[in-house]
């Protein structure tokens, strides 16, 4: 097998401690397999490193991966991956982010980039085409991450090289930090603490290749498909284009599973007249899309009179609205809109950070909190959250307790605490109150990243679109094949790096045929939808096997206490909780239709099945 | 006379001038029955997302908080107190 197209069939392999840049071949049946983004950068992880390590050690890697589509004319393909041990969960870190560092990538010729190692002191990589440099970071070290991207593009002359960077809170290697490409985030899990425990500021790249296409009459009439289902929708340019991801809070706040105040008062408050979409609407100032994205629903969001006047940020989304607004007991645009500018300055996670000083707020409440360093962390307190999140980033007082997230404030604290940790695996709960959407709960426990929306995004449930079928987001029932089905479909994104937003909203009944036609017009390897379907699967089964050799199981795969016993208290989702039995039933029935055993382990058969033969060996030695 | 409550989302709260308001309605009125009276007071600027074609391709409908696709028949007439939700089909978060 050749390649014809989609890729160039190279690996850049960076080493810090030893200052050297190589070249590898990628062998093109392994790229068939694994084609790119998080299962390219999973595979290569899985084989490269061994369990256990410290992922904020020298022998965690960075991996950087784009697809075959990235680069090209297809629409929304502007994508990249970056693999890692997760600092924050100790499972395997799949972080993906829009934006033009992704295509400036794929045009300096590379199809992954692997940094490992740690260097001796700050530096950044600067990358054009095949030329690699390490330089000496000292001057940006400190910067937050807008800083650095000015910085760096004036002192290299060129305002269009693109640039993937950590801010202060990555330096300081806390666990909520984030990798930013222009306002772009590889938002959670850790990412940046890796980065910054590598000495690593920055990798800047500028490419000039242009990306072959194996079968142009193919690819383009795939993509004409893509463009005719953006079209059709009635969200996709209607709504989305407009709004961006905000237009769902209504949505939610309406059907009772926007979390208010730390999911205590979820359904108690409805914030569509207050955080709602119409509100943010009439904030925006510009789009600003991602390369080749004709929908364009980032928004650029500006305050334009009152304590925040003058503050812009790219976004809220709507993760960030439920975060920095409603967990927190606030419901002020404004303040989302600063609270949200100033994470993206320092290099935070937006949901981590929230989602852990609204624990803090409510354990404040209880009185479980108890020295506070004179902070009062009442509800609602805007100027005391702008402090915390500062303190976080930097490591400061109460800040360095909150810096690593829910579980280890939990640990800290002890006394309890840990019922008011909304997490999974170590990872915060994104902004939807699964009591209220059964088989997103499911996908939350069962996301090989943690509570993770985007890994198995119920759209069924939360929005109503009826593929594969209608679904009552009440039931119990059938929730587990359903949870596989999301996770495979938005698994198969995640590998072909394609944008998940408009897949939900225009191809939902089409999207895997369109991929596959894609893939095969520009790699000019043949692949059927069902092979597509079987992208994901494979994505979800070599992550699981990541997790299992880190000793993972189905003992991981349980929600917090609060959503198995405590009742959505008001709302139409009023009463609801997801018991232990509701989760078990539900685990049960997922792992039976994953192919996976009573304990969550992928059996030899499925493994076999899906080509992943070469890691029965890291079965546990009872299987 | 049983008295309903109704709430739009997004485009239909546009539509229908309210995020939120309540109505009286006959006894033994059903949830299509209501939905035609409110089409009307707006000048049927509600048909197109619920009457052409599959409606749930445009709108979620949901009683009490239950999507009404899943409601028995005999559960879709309203009594007193009765929230009524009317949901665009949006994407995306």
């Amino acid at each position: 097998m050749s390649l014809k197209g989609g890729y160039f069939g190279k690996l850049l392999r960076i080493n810090l401690t030893n200052r050297t840049s190589t070249v590898e071949d990628l062998d093109p049946a392994f790229l068939k397999k694994y084609v790119g983004g998080a299962m390219l950068g999973t595979k290569i992880l899985y084989d490269e490193t061994r369990p256990g390590i410290d992922a904020l050690g020298e022998e965690n890697k960075l991996i950087y991966t784009i697809g075959p589509l990235t680069g090209t004319d297809c629409p929304t393909a502007s994508r990249m991956n970056i693999a890692t041990k997760s600092p924050l969960t100790g499972a395997i870190c799949n972080s993906l982010s829009g934006g033009f560092f992704p295509v400036e990538m794929k045009w300096a010729g590379w199809d992954v980039i692997i940094i490992e190692g740690k260097a001796d002191e700050p530096v950044y990589i600067l990358i054009k085409d095949d030329k690699v440099e390490i330089r000496k970071a000292e001057k940006y070290w400190g910067l937050n991450t807008f800083d650095t991207q000015n910085y760096l593009k004036e002192d290299l002359h060129d305002l269009n090289i693109r640039i993937s960077c950590i801010g202060p809170a990555g330096e300081n290697l806390s666990l909520l930090s984030s990798i930013a490409n222009e306002a772009r985030v590889c938002g959670r899990k850790g990412v940046g603490a890796v980065m910054g425990s590598k000495n690593l500021k920055a990798v800047a790249i500028r490419g000039s290749n242009k990306v072959p296409i194996a079968d142009q009459e193919k690819f383009k009439a795939a993509i004409r498909e893509q463009l005719h289902e953006f079209k059709e929708s009635h969200i996709a340019y209607p709504v989305f284009s407009k709004t961006g991801s905000t237009c769902g809070i209504e949505n939610a706040s309406g059907l009772g599973f926007f979390p208010i105040k730390n999911w205590m008062d979820t359904g108690v408050v409805d914030v569509s007249d207050t955080l709602g979409s119409k509100v943010f609407l009439t904030q925006v100032q510009k789009g600003n899309p991602c390369y080749k994205c004709p929908i364009d629903c980032a928004k650029v969001r500006m305050v334009k009179k009152g304590r925040y006047a003058g503050i812009s940020s790219e976004g809220p989304e709507f993760e960030t609205v439920y975060s920095l607004g409603s967990t927190l007991g606030i419901y002020n645009s404004d303040f989302v809109i600063a609270a949200d500018r100033l994470c993206d300055e320092l290099g935070m996670d937006t949901i981590g950070a929230g989602v852990t000083i609204g624990m803090a707020m409510e354990l404040y409440e209880k009185g479980i909190l108890t020295d506070t360093e004179g902070l009062d962390l009442s509800w609602g307190n805007e100027e005391v959250v702008l402090q915390l999140l500062r303190m976080m980033a930097y490591k400061e007082g109460l800040g360095k307790l909150l810096s690593d997230g829910t579980r280890k404030f939990a640990q800290a604290i002890g006394n309890g605490a840990d019922y008011y940790a909304m997490q999974v695996k170590g990872l915060e709960i994104p902004g939807y109150d699964v009591r209220g959407l059964k088989s997103h709960g499911l996908n939350m426990a069962t996301s090989y990243t943690g509570a993770d929306h985007n890994r198995g995004y119920a759209f069924q449930e939360i929005f109503g679109i009826p593929f594969p079928h209608a679904v009552e987001r009440l039931a119990i029932e059938g929730k587990g094949a359903l949870t596989k089905w999301n996770q495979d479909f938005c698994g198969t994104y995640d590998v072909v790096t394609l944008c998940e937003f408009p897949t939900q909203m225009a191809l939902s009944g089409t999207a895997q045929r369109i991929v596959a036609g894609l893939l095969t017009g520009a790699t000019g390897i043949d692949y059927t939808e069902e092979e597509v379907w079987e992208l994901g699967d494979r994505l979800n089964n070599v992550c699981r096997m990541y997790n299992v050799r880190e000793g993972f199981s189905r003992k991981d795969d349980y929600l917090p206490r609060r959503i198995q016993e405590e009742p959505i208290k008001e709302g139409l989702s009023k009463g609801e909780v997801i018991s232990k039995e509701d989760n078990d039933f539900m685990l049960d029935e997922y792992y039976e239709v994953r192919g996976w055993d009573k304990n969550g382990i992928p059996t030899p058969g499925k493994l076999i099945e899906l080509g992943l033969e070469d890691t029965i060996k890291d079965l546990p030695a009872s299987n | 006379m049983p008295k309903v409550f109704i709430k739009g989302i997004n485009y239909i709260q546009d539509i229908i001038g309210a995020h939120e308001f309540s109505m009286e309605v006959e006894p033994n009125t059903s949830i299509e029955t209501l939905l035609k009276e409110l089409d009307k007071n707006v000048g049927g600027q509600l048909a197109s997302y619920l009457f052409d074609g599959d409606s749930s391709e445009y709108m979620r409908i949901f009683l009490n908080g239950r999507d009404i696709r899943f409601l028995d028949s005999e559960k879709l007439v309203l009594a007193d107190g009765d929230k009524l939700l009317l949901l665009p089909r949006l994407a995306g978060g």
